[in-house]
């Protein structure tokens, strides 16, 4: 088994710990700015404290939304630990509460459900339980003992694989028909730009859209490769700059571009990120060269059972039948990002079905305009609703059934009936099983 | 190469086969959708539909309403400085084509009308006739909170039509107190000035939308569709969804109807449907309509165009069904109404989803309040 000593050794060997500092860095500083801008935006109120119902990830309904004022205090938590983590300073216990409280604000209502919130969670918790703190860290000024310069390659690597699950699967998800050959939905969403200066006349041509489909394809699929070839890297990385700014721009994606740009510094060499720690020297310098301790037994096995998660989780989609678009059944954790111009109509109704009085819903007196959105796109919302629905109607109705009436619409194509309108969707089980009563085209 | 960089990328490699073959599974999903083209309108001209809109549809029916609300000024004024049977009668049928004339203008509530809150203050319905009695009595003509159902028709409704048992009761309260002339008045001013800022504004806001061509949420052509559409659910909801109870459990509100007081509830929904209708078939041969023909958008075989048409008849045929005040309809031959509700709430599919989807218009009636991905 040459093949996996090969790997064993070197995962095991020492690399330098700076690119792996500088990731701890940026990643804080990025998450600190990141929540500052979210409280600043308004986004903790209306997304929040304005709703008056939350949907919530399978098994993870216990999780409730607090009173107004633990959930500014979970975001000034998020900011005080994020600037703990870039400074180095109780480096474990600020990265185990900021991936704890980061997942905490995510699970309060799966309409916010963003992959690279989920990519901040999972980096969050591989970086807790790397030594990143060894170094350029308030931790090593104030405990001059624990400082190191090699550390076990694996902690690299770890970040690493991660950034090319990220992208693989998602240049995985992107080779289907729509949007290879119909260039879709990016032929709907770059004419929006018609008015951007000098490359807005560019992005209403059809075979602009066909360029930046292939090239976004390409590009996901491969980039992780370019990145771990040292003769590649420097072109990788610059269009990794080019790729994720141009993205940055043209959507609506938040700190993605940023995260990424910074995150991608991981494949950079030990030797390229000392060279900005030089100037640190003070702060930086090591005397002794101590025995670098190797990772503990349970979290290698730890890993090989996350990354085999990390990519079966992608591909549970296959499980399901019916297109996964459509359905949204394995959507979510797969890394399907800009795949869809999506929209659904759901008009539910409550019937009494001892009386036969029914009334029709009006979604707007329980969800805010964004939760009807994404509720009437993704089936597992719609049970959670229509259960919330024979709630509200209990007392005023005995015996309460709940159905929708459900199109949906999506990349320029007419719309489609897509959920069985006879089924009781207040009275099925909430689960991973495939939903029958989801009609996939 | 290094032995283990050639290993890396020969991983890398046969990794990538193999998930690539999981994924042909892709391609297949959608080979069910029947010569599905995705046409959009990319090489369509929308300039000369916009163009045909604001100065042939949009810009009209502003002068329409704005010339009948001038004549009901006219005839208020007169009712108010003598109010006899005869100018009761004139200002009623003035008050009629002037609310049968707001349906033409109501799916147009983007731009200047959303400046002046256009739709708030015409036709904020069912009137709170508690607070308007009360606003009445302290002579509070003050209009200016949109969330407010004391103004508009629907209070003109209650003054010319609803005061008592009959005109005679109207003209004996017109006769005894003040407060009712000095509140019809200003009324109508509030209407017919919000109506002239719209006309005004849209002399020079017909450029500025005539050259917004694109495709994103705030261009005109998206400003068309969202217009129509938020008026076609108006149509569907207020005026007969809630009369007839299919949203309330079955439990009826008779008094929830558009115009309770004069009763021509029904009439102003057929001429609210037939400007639907016109918004779609436009006034010839540059409208949503023509747009869909042109990317000869289908729908499980169908034109699009021509299923909506379909829809809009049907809707039209079911109200016209319809005979006498919508406010005793609902309880007396409340299937009916039901019927014509299901048959008009049927379009919403075609317009709001549909239409859109196959034109590429980005379908953003909501924006994401934070970040999307």
């Amino acid at each position: 088994m040459s093949f996996l000593n090969h790997i064993h050794d070197r995962v095991l060997s020492t690399k330098s710990i700076w690119p792996l500092v500088t990731f701890r860095v940026l990643f804080g500083l990025t998450l600190c700015v990141t929540s500052i801008r979210f409280w600043n935006n308004g986004w903790i109120e209306k997304l929040f404290i304005e709703p008056d119902f939350f949907f919530k990830y399978n098994g993870f309904e216990w999780v409730l939304t607090p009173d107004p004022f633990w959930i500014y205090a979970a975001f000034a938590g998020l900011i005080i630990t994020s600037l703990c983590i870039a400074l180095g300073l109780f480096f474990r216990p600020m990265t185990a509460l900021f991936f704890v409280l980061f997942s905490y604000t995510e699970l309060w209502d799966a309409t916010n459900y963003l992959n690279h919130h989920y990519l901040v969670a999972l980096l969050a918790l591989l970086l807790l339980f790397s030594p990143a703190h060894k170094a350029f860290s308030l931790d090593a000024l104030r405990k001059p003992g624990i400082q190191q310069h090699r550390i076990p390659a694996l902690y690299i690597y770890m970040l690493r694989g991660q950034v090319v699950v990220l992208y693989f699967f998602a240049g995985l998800a992107k080779v289907n028909h729509d949007w290879l050959f119909e260039a879709m939905p990016l032929r709907i969403w770059l004419p929006e730009h018609k008015d951007l200066p000098l490359i807005g006349g560019l992005l209403t041509l059809p075979v602009t859209a066909f360029v930046f489909s292939w090239f976004g394809a390409i590009y996901d699929l491969t980039i992780g490769l370019w990145l771990s070839l040292k003769k590649a890297r420097p072109f990788a990385y610059a269009t990794v700059i080019l790729f994720h700014v141009t993205t940055g721009l043209l959507f609506n994606i938040g700190i993605f571009p940023i995260l990424m740009i910074t995150t991608n510094l991981i494949f950079f060499s030990g030797s390229f990120h000392e060279k900005i720690y030089q100037r640190f020297r003070s702060v930086a310098t090591v005397r002794t060269a101590r025995l670098v301790a190797q990772p503990h037994k349970l979290f290698k096995w730890g890993l090989i059972v996350y990354f085999g998660i990390q990519v079966l989780l992608p591909l549970r989609h296959v499980v399901y039948p019916g297109n996964v678009l459509v359905s949204e059944e394995g959507y979510r954790f797969s890394w399907r990002v800009m795949l869809l111009e999506k929209s659904g109509l759901a008009t539910f109704t409550v019937r009494d079905k001892t009386t036969g009085r029914y009334t029709e819903v009006i979604n707007s007196d329980y969800l805010t305009d964004f939760q009807e959105k994404q509720m009437a796109i993704q089936p597992d919302f719609m049970v959670q609703y229509a259960k919330h629905l024979a709630h509200v109607y209990q007392g005023r109705i005995e015996d309460p059934e709940v159905t929708v009436h459900a199109v949906v619409s999506m990349n320029g194509r007419p719309s489609q009936r897509f959920i069985d309108e006879k089924v009781d969707l207040s009275a099925v089980g909430y689960s991973l099983k495939h939903k029958n009563w989801i009609q996939s085209w | 190469m290094s032995i283990h960089k050639r290993f890396k990328a020969n991983t890398y490699g046969a990794a990538f086969a193999a998930l690539l073959l999981v994924f042909s599974g892709n391609f297949y999903s959608c080979k069910d959708d029947e010569g599905n083209q995705n046409l959009c309108l990319q090489d369509y001209d929308v300039k000369p539909l916009l163009s045909h809109y604001s100065s042939d549809i949009i810009i009209p029916a502003y002068n329409e309403l704005k010339s009948e609300c001038t004549v009901l000024q006219a005839h208020n004024d007169q009712f108010v400085l003598d109010p006899t049977s005869a100018n009761l009668d004139s200002v009623q049928a003035a008050f009629k084509r002037s609310y049968l004339a707001w349906q033409s203008a109501a799916p147009f509530d983007f731009g200047p009308a959303e400046t002046h809150f256009l739709a708030n203050g015409l036709n904020n319905y069912p009137l709170n006739v508690l607070q308007t009695r009360a606003k009445i009595q302290a002579l509070d003509t003050n209009f200016s909170s949109p969330d407010e159902y004391t103004k508009g028709f629907p209070a003109l409704d209650l003054l010319y039509f609803g005061l008592g048992e009959n005109d005679a009761a109207t003209i004996d309260s017109f006769n005894s107190n003040v407060n009712y002339q000095r509140y019809a008045q200003a009324v109508v001013n509030d209407m017919l000035q919000r109506l002239e800022d719209v006309v005004l504004d849209w002399q020079t806001f017909a450029s500025e939308f005539n050259n917004r061509i694109g495709t994103a949420s705030g261009e005109g052509l998206s400003l068309i569709i969202n217009g129509l559409n938020k008026n076609y659910e108006e149509i569907k909801r207020n005026k007969l969804g809630v009369p007839s109870g299919v949203l309330s459990l079955g439990f009826t509100n008779p008094t929830e109807v558009e115009a309770y007081h004069s009763g021509i509830s029904l009439e102003l929904i057929v001429r609210s449907l037939e400007a639907s209708k016109q918004v779609f078939n436009g006034k010839g041969s540059n409208s949503l309509a023509s747009a869909l023909d042109y990317i000869e958008a289908q729908k499980n075989g169908d034109k699009i165009s021509t299923l909506v048409n379909e829809q809009f008849d049907l809707g039209m045929a079911s109200v016209l069904q319809l005979n006498g005040r919508l406010s005793d309809l609902v309880d007396t031959d409340n299937e009916a109404v039901i019927k014509a509700y299901k048959d008009v709430a049927e379009q919403v599919v075609l317009l709001k989803s549909d239409m859109p989807s196959v034109m590429c218009i980005a379908i953003t009636y909501v924006d994401n309040p934070s970040d999307s991905d």
